[in-house]
């Protein structure tokens, strides 16, 4: 989970005003307004592991206390109009912990679709782009806010176009403001996370090395995006571009080969200022301006729904060409020090050269005052199984693997469908690795277990 | 005895006369007319599945169903609750699923041969409801069959194989009434050669502006005990449907 403290911005409420006056939501069969959703209650306890410095760092309770339990109401309301569509996706949340409680909203997407052509749709606000086939990894999106196998919902703030010529042709280009414009972005503060754990940071580092020039014109992000379906072939082609700061062309596709759905992304990227996924505070690196650092990912999809039940396996590998190599490495360092001097972090700079020169260049862990900056991987594997028996019981697993250290996190959950329209869920989330240092954070972490209940509306 | 003679009569004329022009169809063309008798080519409707294990209700699901000809199919979930917004599009024999509610953003692909929701329809058969695309048939006899309501009806049956192994069955057995080409039953057969499921069509109303099937009765041969009904509320034909509300770029908003 994801919440964040977040200001609710003017225009997400004018947009939220606006689907309220639009009158009382209907059920049943109407579609040309219709609200539904989910209110999910939880408690979060830590039961088993972690070191010491985990829990010291992370202000952990110790095990056995609760640490957190919350409500959160997600909302999604649709409605039509003519030629046209108003479409909000909300999470309103109120979570509790030891240290008091905290209320965030969280605006996946809330936008306004007007379509002035059968063949063309404008789309202005908070918006998705669908991209490609992949479950975990998407190495050329850009500009979708940074992927994670759990949260993958929100939308970027701008505008963009599609156009459908046929029903299997689609072009796609789109303008993102929020990378200029942050006020924008009610989740400008959005880090990757696996299954619920989210890397360490260096705010200032990441301030320092992602400014935004003096004219924010030149922050705008752009990307065209187009589908097309030839037989079982899907095939998409993308080129995301940002003034000084990307360039990253991608292709991928695929294809349905009996039942078992194939699927490959492969991105080059020419401009080496985001690592994948993109906006990590580590995305630092720019050592080689213009030389082309592949990103690829290939996986395989298999899901079978039976009349007893259905199960799904998905597994993924990705590799990630952008960052350093171990010899570029070598050669920034040395401006990474002389920033980090700059910024009056002189009495740690002995340390942090300490630990970087002695650590491997792989799975570096550099250490400063009480920040971890993650040692990200250039492999990784990301695996999920789910199983439903049949309408009444469903067990999913994911877990993403840093194949690099050897690091994991993994996320059993348990689903029960109680009543009608009701769940009861217990979830778990844990992180291991060889290394106490990881893009994980410090591990291992402890195992967190939470438990709930969601009714459906 | 000499009052039968003129029913008798109009009976064996009506018979011969539809079998005469039954006869000057191809077979293409006869399922071709008994598609249109079930859906016209492009339509939006409402409609319930329900699916009922040992005369229990197991499973109930409300849902819109838009559908063009030749461009693809997209289903909405409308219930239950917890499967309210999950979308379904369907074309060229792929399938995807989006379900706004997960965490993902992204529509997933899936196979279309699949049983749709844990009924015992397959994707397909709510999806894609066109024989002629998929399979290669031809009429193999005509038989007297009882159907519900209207008795002995004189049917033409189809067979037809399937055109590529990405069809949900190997091969399906038509029975379409003589008379009108309306369509009153089928057999679904799985790669070995075995019945897999039947569907009946049946309570004929008005329906889109003609008479047609407005419910379907899909049997399981495997599980005998588990019937999928889809009930259709309404029909309404829209030949004007905009090929983008079958892409996916549509399929997520």
């Amino acid at each position: 989970m994801t919440n964040q403290k977040a200001a609710l911005n003017p225009i997400w409420l004018t947009m939220l005003v606006a689907a309220a006056c639009l009158g009382a939501p209907q059920r049943g069969f109407a579609q040309d307004n219709s609200l539904f959703g989910s209110v999910e209650t939880s408690v979060t306890d830590s039961i088993a592991g972690g070191n010491a410095q985990t829990s010291s760092v992370a202000g952990l309770a110790p095990y056995g206390q609760i640490l957190s339990g919350g409500v959160k109401a997600h909302l999604i309301e649709r409605s039509t109009f003519a030629d046209g569509e108003l479409y909000i996706d909300d999470t309103l949340a109120w979570l509790g912990g030891s240290d008091g409680g905290m209320l965030s909203n969280t605006l996946a997407q809330g936008y306004i679709a007007v379509s002035p052509l059968p063949e063309l749709t404008v789309v202005v606000g908070k918006r998705r782009i669908s991209w490609g086939a992949g479950y975990a990894f998407f190495p050329g999106d850009l500009i979708n806010p940074p992927a994670s196998p759990d949260n993958r919902s929100t939308g970027f703030s701008g505008i963009l176009a599609t156009i459908a010529p046929s029903a299997s042709f689609t072009l796609t280009a789109a303008v993102r403001f929020d990378t200029a414009f942050p006020e924008l972005a009610t989740l400008s503060g959005f880090t990757p996370t696996v299954a619920g754990i989210a890397p360490s940071s260096l705010p200032f580092l990441a301030a320092y090395l992602q400014s935004v020039p003096d004219n924010p014109w030149l922050s705008l992000r752009y990307v065209l995006y187009a589908d097309m379906l030839f037989g079982n072939l899907d095939l998409y082609a993308a080129s995301t571009y940002q003034y000084n700061s990307v360039l990253r062309p991608a292709a991928g596709f695929s294809i349905d080969l009996g039942g078992v759905i194939a699927n490959g992304e492969l991105a080059v990227e020419f401009s080496n200022s985001s690592l994948y996924p993109a906006a990590s505070s580590a995305a630092f690196a720019r050592p080689a301006l213009g030389t082309p650092f592949p990103i690829f990912t290939v996986g395989l999809q298999r899901t079978v729904t039976s009349d007893a039940g259905s199960y799904a396996i998905t597994a993924e590998y990705l590799y990630d060409g952008t960052g350093y190599t171990a010899a570029q490495e070598a050669t920034v360092s040395g401006d990474l020090l002389q920033a980090f001097s700059a910024l009056g972090g002189s009495a740690s700079v002995a340390k942090l050269r300490a630990e970087y020169a002695s650590a491997d260049a792989s799975s570096s862990a550099w250490f400063s005052s009480g920040s971890v900056l993650p040692a990200f991987g250039r492999h990784y594997a990301a695996v999920s199984l789910s199983a439903s028996a049949g309408n009444a019981f469903e067990a999913t697993a994911a877990g993403l693997v840093n194949l690099q250290d050897g690091s994991f996190a993994v996320q059993p959950e348990l689903r029960l469908r109680w009543q009608s329209g009701v769940d009861l869920f217990a979830r778990a989330v844990a992180a291991w690795g060889p290394n106490d240092n990881s893009e994980f954070g410090l591990l291992p972490t402890p195992v967190t277990v939470t438990t709930g209940a969601v009714v459906h509306f | 005895m000499r009052n039968l003679y003129p029913g008798i009569i109009i009976v064996i004329v009506c018979t011969f006369t539809s079998n005469l022009y039954a006869q000057d169809l191809s077979a293409e063309q006869i399922v071709r007319k008994a598609e249109q008798s079930v859906y016209p080519d492009s339509f939006v409707m409402r409609a319930t599945i329900e699916t009922l294990k040992s005369g229990e209700v197991e499973s109930r699901m409300d849902m819109q169903i838009r559908y063009k000809r030749g461009t693809g199919t997209r289903i909405e979930l409308l219930a239950p609750a917890r499967s309210h917004g999950i979308r379904f599009l369907q074309k060229e024999g792929n399938l995807w699923m989006f379900n706004p509610r997960a965490g993902s953003g992204q529509a997933i692909r899936l196979s279309p041969r699949a049983s749709f929701q844990g009924t015992v329809f397959s994707n397909r058969d709510v999806g894609d409801p066109q024989y002629t695309t998929d399979y290669t048939v031809q009429v193999v006899g005509h038989e007297s069959i009882d159907v519900p309501g209207s008795g002995q009806v004189n049917a033409i049956v189809v067979e037809g194989l399937a055109r590529n192994a990405q069809i949900a069955y190997a091969k399906v057995r038509l029975w379409i009434r003589a008379s009108d080409y309306m369509i009153l039953k089928a057999e679904y057969f799985a790669k070995s050669g075995l019945p897999f499921k039947t569907v009946e069509f049946t309570n004929i109303r008005n329906l889109g502006g003609r008479e047609r099937p407005s419910v379907l009765r899909m049997l399981s041969l495997d599980q005998k005990d588990r019937v999928s009904v889809m009930t259709i509320h309404d029909l309404t034909e829209d030949p004007a449907m905009a090929d983008a509300i079958f892409t996916l770029s549509a399929l997520t908003r």
